[in-house]
């Protein structure tokens, strides 16, 4: 038995995906993405669109049809949004640090509470007991003046694990972009865009003895970047700086029929943004605090029960509040599991209450549930009822903040199939999901007198769409093979809106896109793989009432990687070209990308120990 | 066949039903009357560069949208919030407020030429046939620009953000909306002569049928100060009269009817007063409902109120047209975000 899977909160990612759809990043694609975000290996590898405002820049999720702050971000379990933005910004997140990222559809807020609406990202970490002593170093370089620099050293033997991860990437960033609306000068330069972040990750993991595991870990990182101005605005002199530091520590007590777990911890994110043009300084920094048990109690041969506390308190200090503020929320949860048919039926039911310490938060729940129909078909459904809380800034910012908003809420359901079998050297895997659900109190901030904004619970929104995927690999002797598809469709759309002479009912919300498809096909011999990367994004709406909206786009990326292996060490050395196709395009209005650009990079990794 | 029957729902759950590409919104062909326009200045998001000016024709009530795109296909981007619009000499200065330019055109709409070297500019005021002054959100400063050669020329240091102005016996009134003051440039030596305390976040300014300054500040809720509206005397640059606003008011576009007896104002709904009353309206002329009030004018040729409501401020506006009763007239939509009317 793989002793990281017994640890508690690995529970409970199983018991969330339960009846759901759920893809991890498969490990060869990731490491074709060791020098980037993770927000360049969702937007290239599932249908969770990025928004994103340029390399380095801030890029956040549109999940099935859901804004930033309706996707929770999940580190080992602990949720990562900015207590303030209630976003994260997955820029400042290299994939490198994690050993399994994973993707699961659909909103699953009796489990992770607030914000897990259109879906969740883990991004987790599985150091493993008795590996010995490894090194790893990418130094990467690429157009634009990028360097990234990562190492990752790790020990462990049979009680304790460390390791330790350290990365930089740094840009000037300065890349040339086609401006179409300015025919005079139709190539400009991204000006006041470089970017520098830094960061450290430290793991430690004891095996106490055959029932007990702690662990502690610390992720600090020091951020700092130019915002540039858009393709428009004459000048730009906006600097940010994105401090964050999360420590958090884990207790597993494993029986065999019982399994306990006690988490705490403590995360702290700094956002200083200074703009020296129009004097504005706005200093922020949030503090939250989380402790956490859960508990499982196998009370019959195949039924599971689970239950736990999770208190968590997050403080905003900034001069945008009248005063500090903070926001306490305590919860309950409790669910089991029953498995019939000698395990080819799972069901897992939840629910969740809650004490918030401003206004009430809503009961939530869960019925999940999935079928092997045969082998090779497994069929998944599940209902939940998902709610997002209102951030500090929607409750507190001066002027506009609103204490008396009401949570969005709403339900979601869903259904879907999964077909798996092996041919000979292929193997394939398919899957559809359908869902829909149905927010209202559907926050929004609408400028109010002096064009000061306001949240609002202004509208109901519908989003329903399905997604696809589909994977053929090949193995044989040195050789593999893989082809990957996956698409996306959403239609968000909004079904009432309290506004007079309002066009935007059952219009699409902006930036969502209806439809994505991400292709991928990898040729890999022995340790080496050249990997082609396409994604396709629909048409963006900019404006609520569908006026106005951006073209499609298509950009493809290529990546090698070539293994080399010596006595001392295994050498990897990696290329990239990005924007194959050379095309001119943005995510985000007035937000160019830029054209073709190259990356280099090695990765020295000592040999593993053969034991 | 199973795989076949597993394959085919996939596909169908692959291939989905909406037609992706947008329809794209046909201008209907419209015949303008010789009846007096009204130009919608609309400025669209911040960061977006979706400006555009509605053209609506008093005459038939036909909306002209994006006509400066229409009349200037070879290069028909505005910029970057147009924030409001001025004739001086027979041409129109449209100043784009986060692209650092003014548009110069003729009375077609068919540009001459930009001004530029221009931080933020907000709004023009002509000084002489030759002079204009250009107030400034970043720049610290008044632009001075020459009307004939129509370049930036000198500026006079002001700090702070800089917004309406108005000119009135060789003396410029300048509000600010950075800072407590309204400042008094002279226009013979361009040089700041003077300064009044009319209270924070001053934006707009009017000048009554008797020659008396009308100044409105926003206040600040965050700081719990309240908006004030001041009457000022120009020869001796005092305050004559102030009305101090609750706190939890924000009032703002400050406008005055063609016979320059009633003030009007934004502060949710629409609120007039006569410039002789002693105290301000205790309720709203016209209600703001759901509505985000956000642009304002009265039209002197027939004296009805147009107001703009922005709703989400990420959708075209509504114009609403008041009889001078407070009775709806008419509603049409506009570009987005409109914030301003020109009336010929």
């Amino acid at each position: 038995m793989a002793l990281q899977n017994v640890e508690v909160i690995a529970k409970k990612r199983q018991l969330s995906q339960i009846g759901k759809k759920t893809e991890p990043v498969d490990s060869t694609i990731k490491e074709q993405f060791k020098f980037n975000s993770i927000a360049e290996v969702l937007s290239f590898n599932s249908p969770v669109f990025i928004k994103n405002y340029g390399p380095g820049q801030i890029s956040t999720t549109a999940f099935r049809g859901g804004n930033a702050s309706q996707t929770a971000v999940l580190w080992n379990g602990f949720n990562l949004q900015n207590a303030m933005l209630g976003q994260s910004d997955l820029s400042l997140m290299p994939s490198f640090l994690f050993e399994n990222i994973e993707v699961e559809y659909g909103g699953s807020s009796s489990l992770w509470g607030s914000g897990a609406v259109g879906g969740s990202i883990h991004l987790n970490n599985k150091p493993l007991f008795d590996q010995g002593l490894k090194a790893s170093t990418n130094f990467g370089a690429g157009s634009f003046g990028l360097k990234n620099i990562s190492t990752n050293v790790t020990f462990s033997n049979s009680k304790f694990i460390t390791s330790t991860k350290i990365y930089n990437s740094r840009s000037a960033n300065n890349f040339n972009y086609v401006d179409t609306t300015d025919k005079e000068h139709t190539v400009k330069q991204q000006k006041n865009a470089s970017y520098d972040f830094l960061g450290l990750m430290q793991e430690i993991k004891f095996l106490i003895n055959a029932k007990n595991i702690l662990s502690v870990n610390a992720w600090i990182n020091a951020n700092k970047r130019r915002l540039p101005s858009f393709d428009l605005q004459s000048e730009s002199k906006t600097y940010q700086r994105d401090d964050a530091a999360r420590v958090t520590a884990n207790w597993s007590f494993i029986n065999s029929n019982f399994r306990s777990g006690l988490r705490a911890g403590f995360f702290e994110d700094k956002i200083n943004y200074t703009d020296s043009l129009t004097s504005l300084f706005s200093k922020n920094k949030t503090q939250t605090i989380i402790a956490e048990n859960e508990n499982y109690l196998t009370w019959h041969q195949h039924h599971q029960l689970n239950f736990g506390f999770n208190f968590s308190s997050s403080s905003a200090f900034t001069t945008n509040y009248e005063s500090t503020k903070t926001l306490s929320r305590a919860s309950f949860l409790a669910g089991n599991k029953f498995s019939f048919l000698n395990g080819k039926w799972l069901t897992y039911v939840s629910g969740r209450a809650e004490y918030f310490s401003v206004g009430t938060l809503p009961l939530t729940g869960n019925i999940s549930t999935e079928y092997n129909l045969t082998k090779h078909v497994v069929l998944m459904a599940s209902t939940a009822k998902v709610y997002r809380q209102p951030t500090l800034n929607e409750l507190y910012w001066l002027p506009g903040g609103d204490i008396n908003l009401k949570p969005e809420q709403g339900y979601t359901c869903e259904g879907s199939v999964n077909y798996k079998t092996q041919i000979n050297a292929f193997s394939i895997f398919i899957s559809g999901a359908a869902y829909s659900r149905k927010i209202d109190n559907w926050i929004l901030w609408v400028p109010g007198v002096n064009g000061n904004p306001s949240p609002i619970n202004v509208q109901q929104v519908w989003s329903r769409g399905t997604e696809t995927t589909w994977k053929i690999n090949y193995y044989k002797d040195k050789f593999s093979y893989k082809i990957n598809l996956v698409t996306g469709y959403v239609l968000s759309t909004v079904e009432a809106n309290s506004l007079e002479n309002d066009n935007t009912v059952r219009k699409q919300l902006i930036y969502t896109p209806r439809y994505t498809v991400n292709a991928t096909i990898l040729i890999g011999y022995n340790k080496t793989a050249l990997t082609f990367f396409n994604q396709y994004v629909g048409y963006r709406f900019t404006t609520s009432d569908n006026s106005q909206w951006l073209d499609p786009y298509q950009v493809s990326s290529l990546r090698l990687n070539y293994s080399v292996d010596t006595n001392l060490a295994e050498f990897i050395l990696y290329t990239a070209c990005n924007n194959l196709l050379n095309k001119n395009y943005a995510v985000l209005q007035g937000r160019p990308m830029p054209l073709r650009n190259y990356e280099i990079g090695i990765t020295i990794k000592t040999k593993k120990k053969n034991t | 066949m199973k795989n076949i029957i597993v394959i085919s729902i996939f596909l169908s759950v692959t291939v989905s039903c909406v037609k992706d590409k947008p329809q794209d919104s046909v201008q209907p062909q419209v015949q303008l009357t010789n009846a007096k326009k009204v130009y919608i200045i609309n400025e669209g998001n911040f960061g977006s560069g979706n400006s555009s000016i509605s053209l609506y024709d008093t005459g038939n009530d036909a909306v002209i949208e994006n006509f400066y795109q229409t009349q200037n296909t070879a290069s028909p981007a505005i910029g970057d919030v147009a924030q409001s619009l001025t004739k001086i000499n027979g041409k129109f200065y449209l100043v784009v407020n986060n692209s650092g330019k003014i548009i110069v055109c003729d009375d077609q709409f068919k540009k001459l030429t930009q001004i530029t070297k221009l931080t933020s500019p907000r709004y023009i005021l002509p000084i002489t046939n030759q002079k204009a002054y250009v107030s400034d959100y970043n720049g610290n400063e008044i632009s001075i620009i020459d009307l004939n050669s129509n370049t930036k020329v000198d500026s006079i240091a002001c700090p702070g953000f800089t917004e309406e102005m108005a000119l009135i016996y060789n003396k410029a009134f300048v509000t600010n909306t950075k800072r407590n003051y309204t400042y008094v440039i002279n226009t013979v030596n361009n040089t700041k002569a003077d300064s009044i305390d009319v209270g924070t976040n001053a934006g707009s300014i009017v000048i009554d049928k008797n020659d008396k300054v009308w100044v409105l500040s926003s206040g600040d809720q965050t700081n719990t100060i309240a908006g004030k509206l001041s009457r000022i005397n120009p020869i001796t640059n005092q305050i004559e009269i102030s009305f101090s606003f609750n706190v939890s008011e924000s009032p703002f576009r400050l406008c005055l009817n063609k016979t320059k007896d009633t003030l009007y104002f934004l502060s949710g709904g629409i609120y007039r007063m006569a410039i002789s009353d002693n105290n301000l309206p205790s309720a709203a002329f016209i209600a703001k409902g759901t509505k985000t009030f956000y642009g304002l004018g009265i039209n002197p040729n027939d004296h009805t109120l147009y107001a703009s409501d922005a709703l989400n401020f990420n959708q075209k506006s509504n114009i609403y047209i008041y009889n001078t009763d407070g009775s709806q007239k008419k509603y049409f939509k506009a570009g987005l975000i409109a914030n301003g009317f020109y009336f010929e």
